[in-house]
């Protein structure tokens, strides 16, 4: 999976505590409410296929 | 019949040293639509988690009244419900049906896989050296 792979590698740092859409390899939208994330990365790329996180990062999380 | 994930490291600004995660990609299938999102493994989660804005893009039945699930950070309202989980890596790929809390609190929170059904069909080994976790299918 190409999106997957571009996410191992890349540096998310910028988009902590954000959640990401990326299309093949780049992050096509970014923000803090995923509905919102998805919207636009649909507008932006109509019938693409988007794979989607949070990136964890200034807290430290116990679940 | 195994899949092996690298965990995620995340570097975080300074001073906070950078964080590994046990991130997998999965694909969450609900009555409207499916999306791959990569999802936290939680051993200590009862369920799995997802936050309300996936639930609500996919299509997943959000009727059912809400029940209160507690964490270290509190307790929070969620609705139970169902979706399908589907995980996939090189040549293999499996489907999980699995009973979920739509968590509604902001999208503050990853997708999280828990134990119910999904750490039922597989032997799941956190390699914390290796910084990589393995699934394997239970037969």
């Amino acid at each position: 999976m190409k999106s997957y792979d571009f996410f191992m590698k890349a540096d998310v740092e910028p988009y902590i505590d954000e959640w990401i859409a990326i299309a093949d390899d780049k992050i096509v939208s970014h923000g803090k409410n995923v509905k919102e994330v998805l919207k636009d990365a649909e507008k932006k790329h109509p019938g693409k296929k988007f794979l989607v996180t949070r990136v964890p990062g200034k807290e430290t999380m116990i679940l | 019949m195994t899949l092996t994930f690298k965990y995620k490291k995340i570097e975080r600004p300074a001073p906070l040293p950078p964080t590994l995660y046990p991130i997998i990609p999965v694909t969450l299938k609900g009555n409207k639509k499916h999306l791959d999102v990569l999802a936290l493994l939680d051993s200590g989660a009862d369920f799995t988690a997802i936050p309300k804005g996936i639930a609500e893009y996919i299509g997943i039945d959000l009727s059912r009244k809400p029940e209160i699930i507690v964490g270290v950070g509190g307790k929070i309202h969620a609705i139970p419900s169902k979706v399908n989980i589907n995980v996939q890596h090189g040549h293999e790929n499996y489907s999980i049906s699995a009973e979920v809390r739509v968590m509604d609190v902001d999208d503050k929170f990853p997708v999280l896989i828990g134990r119910k059904d999904f750490f039922e069909k597989f032997d799941i080994t956190f390699k914390e050296k290796e910084k990589r976790v393995i699934l394997k299918k239970v037969s």
